[in-house]
């Protein structure tokens, strides 16, 4: 099976992973309830697994209604094969063009080795899909994707990057305002600012605009629904607080929205009642692109699941892949939550391990690693600034910072 | 906080190669030369303590704008025969304002840094378009308001009217705007240098995110502004040396704007005689006849640059050279001043020089604030102390948590 192209780095780099970090890591991973439940690694890894499983498993019944998933499945709750959209036959446990905005992004961060803006995402994508690859990419993501890679892949009279400012790529390219993107597929986003939910929600501003213009709303639900994720990182972090901090961050005139999809979560629970409630808001299809992949709904559900299941990361999966509509973006946005919160240690290692072999098997994917294997390479970057910020506060303190202004 | 890649192709930022290339063209010619001369900063005996090296800094930047803006856009010629050597500050008119402007005000480039400025001391630490925009935003008195466009360059007036009107997202404001590849984010984001003092890296992002309410995203006023504040950020470290400062201005010079900022600096390595500096700065850049032709970014880095390296950082001997080279006077002697200042700090800074300005202030009603240049420098200091704290916090955290 050939490899997609921009793999052969990645393997230098998972020679060079610290083994000792390798080893107790896979020690923690293997036993479900053995790593502690502050454990930042576990988080971030849990992150991405919640959005990859999502993905995976939500991917099958993507534009179901609810009832037809019901007939098909009873409750869906493993991983079926699917070959919607691209007509290519991807294995169970494949994920689909969500998860490849999140792996470029994954990628970006570790070639740069520090939070990203949205040129570095821009040279990444360049890099990452050179014209060779453009077929097998198409047999995975949108014509949106497809499109702002291309516009970043332009080259100038001397031949360089860049000529479209990464900044103005949202805006040029036909990328619908207000869709779910910097909700679904920013998790690398907030991880990599673990902690730090206002860093969080900068990047997403920053980046977020290479896939939308400034003026979409996708970038309110972005910074809410982000900062939350990356405040799931604290040790402290708890259900409550988690919606709090998205509540918190949320513009005003998002906030409402967000609050009635929460008392829905509130009022039904894990029941099927729940999601019948959100068919009265969100339903019907016509006119509007991609009509149910807006952020409005996937955020506000994926919080409102987040909330009933109390944050178990198993729960929210097959709650929100029997949701109908759009079951991928709305597993991934509500696994990663759950994800972030409670660990993968938390989560079922088979699903892991489907999504992961899945992953080898494809051929079309922008990238074969595994699910730990991006969160170690965030895990790194967040160390690294850790170590960073360390030495700048030492430096400021030993300049005289505390001296009071005089 | 590693060196921001803004280039897409070709070496990056902060490479070890671009150290080493600055280092060469001025390290060689200065070095030894340092102490030399009087009032300079690196007297061991008294080192500048970084509220001092703020204090200095704004001092800089205003004194700049003020000595400048009487001879803003005349010709060295003009000026020579005006005033000899121009030393002092003047009353002039603005644009729009019909009483004369007394003698120590700011010019309306000094007007886009006292809103950055506020923006930080409000939020108390680093600041987005976002917060520009929202702190215009927030002054509801329209009065104020429109006085304060007034004080601000023709040019600012649309732009701070889009800003507040809160209806077009603040990092597209600066797509509005009709002139590119101007240097506001070099003569004007010095409170983003300080608010990010010694980590040069930070304030490559924030010119780069700030920067948007005001420039089209190709502007080279991102290239220029990237590589003059983070050489502004290395000059409030307590080993800051002029050498120290030319060689961060260098090492965040992108592949765009390198070639241009070497030619400039090894004019000012050559220490030419002042006539002769003039000379070649003035060849460089001439061009007029078009709109802002005089404010271009690479222009007021270049000049500030020069001048603060010929100059060996000394403060004074900076804002005379500046404000007689004709041109763009404020800008290029608030850019210039503002790097001196930092140096050599505010105790090297004539204190009349000062309370002129703040005296010119305190009586200026079409400004952003009328406060004392020292409570800028206060209140992004403290901004400054809560950075530090809430990354000490923050560091914590993420260990805590295992990181």
């Amino acid at each position: 099976m050939t490899k997609p192209d921009g793999k052969s780095h990645q393997l230098r780099r998972r020679d060079l992973l610290n083994s000792a970090l390798a080893a107790t890591l896979a020690g923690s991973v293997q036993t479900a309830s053995a790593a502690p439940a502050h454990n930042l690694f576990d988080k971030i890894y849990g992150c991405l697994a919640g959005s990859f499983i999502g993905s995976a498993m939500g991917v099958a019944v993507e534009g179901f209604s609810r009832e037809k998933i019901a007939e098909k499945y009873g409750v869906l709750k493993t991983f079926e094969p699917w070959d919607l959209w691209w007509n290519f036959p991807y294995v169970a446990g494949s994920t689909e063009d969500g998860t490849e905005r999140v792996k470029q992004m994954c990628l970006a961060i570790a070639e740069k080795g520090d939070r990203i803006n949205a040129a570095d995402l821009a040279r990444t994508w360049a890099r990452t899909n050179p014209d060779e690859r453009m077929e097998r990419m198409k047999k995975i993501v949108t014509e949106f994707d497809v499109e702002t890679t291309q516009v970043a892949k332009v080259r100038g009279y001397n031949n360089q990057l860049g000529v479209v400012p990464a900044g103005y790529i949202g805006t040029v390219v036909n990328y619908t305002h207000g869709l779910n993107t910097m909700v679904r597929s920013f998790m690398p986003i907030a991880m990599v600012n673990a902690c730090d939910e206002e860093g969080a929600i900068r990047d997403t501003y920053d980046v977020g605009r290479i896939y939308h213009p400034l003026t979409s709303e996708g970038f309110l639900w972005g910074a809410a629904y982000n900062a939350a994720l990356a405040h799931a990182c604290r040790p402290d972090a708890t259900v409550d607080s988690v919606i709090n901090t998205a509540l918190k961050y949320a513009h005003p005139s998002i906030r409402p929205e967000l609050e009635r999809g929460l008392d829905i979560a509130r009022k039904y629970g894990n029941t099927t009642k729940m999601r019948d409630a959100f068919y009265e808001i969100y339903d019907g299809s016509g006119g509007l692109p991609f009509h149910y992949s807006y952020a409005v709904e996937i955020a506000t559900k994926a919080f409102a699941a987040f909330l009933a299941t109390n944050g178990n990361v198993e729960d929210t999966i097959i709650m929100t892949v029997n949701f109908g509509r759009d079951t991928d973006c709305l597993a991934a946005s509500a696994g990663a939550l759950a994800g972030a919160l409670a660990g993968a240690s938390k989560i079922p290692p088979d699903w892991i391990r489907t999504v992961d072999e899945a992953t080898k098997k494809n051929p079309n994917t922008c990238s074969q690693l595994t699910i730990r294997e991006h969160a170690e390479d965030i895990f790194k970057v967040v160390q690294k600034r850790v170590q960073e910020m360390k030495a700048y506060v030492a430096f400021m303190e030993s300049a005289g910072i505390s001296n009071p202004a005089a | 906080m590693s060196p921001d890649k803004n280039t897409l192709d070709g070496p990056s930022v902060g490479s070890p190669h671009g150290r080493r290339k600055f280092a060469g063209i001025v390290g060689g010619a200065l070095a030894g030369s340092i102490v030399l001369g009087d009032r300079l900063w690196a007297d061991p005996a008294q080192p500048r303590s970084l509220f001092d090296k703020f204090y200095g800094c704004v001092a800089g930047a205003f004194i700049g704008a003020a000595m400048g803006a009487p001879v803003a856009l005349w010709s060295e010629e003009q000026i020579a025969k005006k005033y000899g050597t121009l030393k002092s500050f003047h009353p002039f008119r603005s644009e729009g304002i019909a009483a004369m402007r007394p003698a120590g005000t700011t010019d309306g480039g000094a007007e886009q840094f006292k809103h950055i400025a506020l923006a930080i001391i409000a939020k108390q630490d680093r600041v987005t378009a976002e917060d520009l925009v929202n702190h215009w935003i927030g002054i509801k008195d329209d009065k104020k308001f429109e006085a304060m466009k007034l004080g601000a360059a023709p040019f600012d007036r649309p732009l701070m009217a889009m800003g507040r009107s809160g209806l077009i997202p603040a990092g597209i404001i600066g797509t509005h705007v009709p002139y590119s590849h101007q240097n506001i984010t070099v003569r004007s984001f010095q409170p983003i240098a300080m608010i990010n003092a010694c980590d040069p890296a930070e304030a490559v992002r924030d010119v780069h995110d700030v920067g948007r309410v005001y420039q089209p995203l190709h502007s080279d006023g991102y290239h220029w502004g990237a590589s003059f504040q983070a050489a502004l950020a290395m000059a409030f470290r307590p080993d800051a040396t002029v050498d120290s400062v030319i060689a961060a201005a260098g090492e965040y010079a992108d592949r765009k704007i390198r070639r241009n900022l070497k030619r400039a600096l090894a004019v000012a390595a050559k220490q030419p005689e002042p006539a002769q500096l003039r000379k070649e700065l003035t060849e460089m850049y001439c061009a007029k006849g078009v709109k802002c032709a005089e404010t271009y970014a690479a222009e007021a880095a270049c000049k500030a640059l020069a001048i603060f390296a010929a100059m060996k950082g000394n403060f004074e001997d900076t804002i005379v050279f500046a404000v007689n080279l004709g041109r763009d006077t404020a800008g290029v002697a608030s850019a210039a001043g503002a790097l001196a200042g930092a140096l050599s700090g505010a105790s090297a800074i004539p204190a009349e020089w000062i309370r002129t300005v703040d005296d010119a202030a305190r009586r200026n009603n079409y400004t952003a604030s009328q406060l004392p240049t020292k409570a800028y420098a206060e209140g992004i200091y403290r901004a400054l102390q809560n950075k530090v704290q809430k990354l000490k916090q923050l560091a914590a955290v993420l260990e805590s948590a295992g990181a």
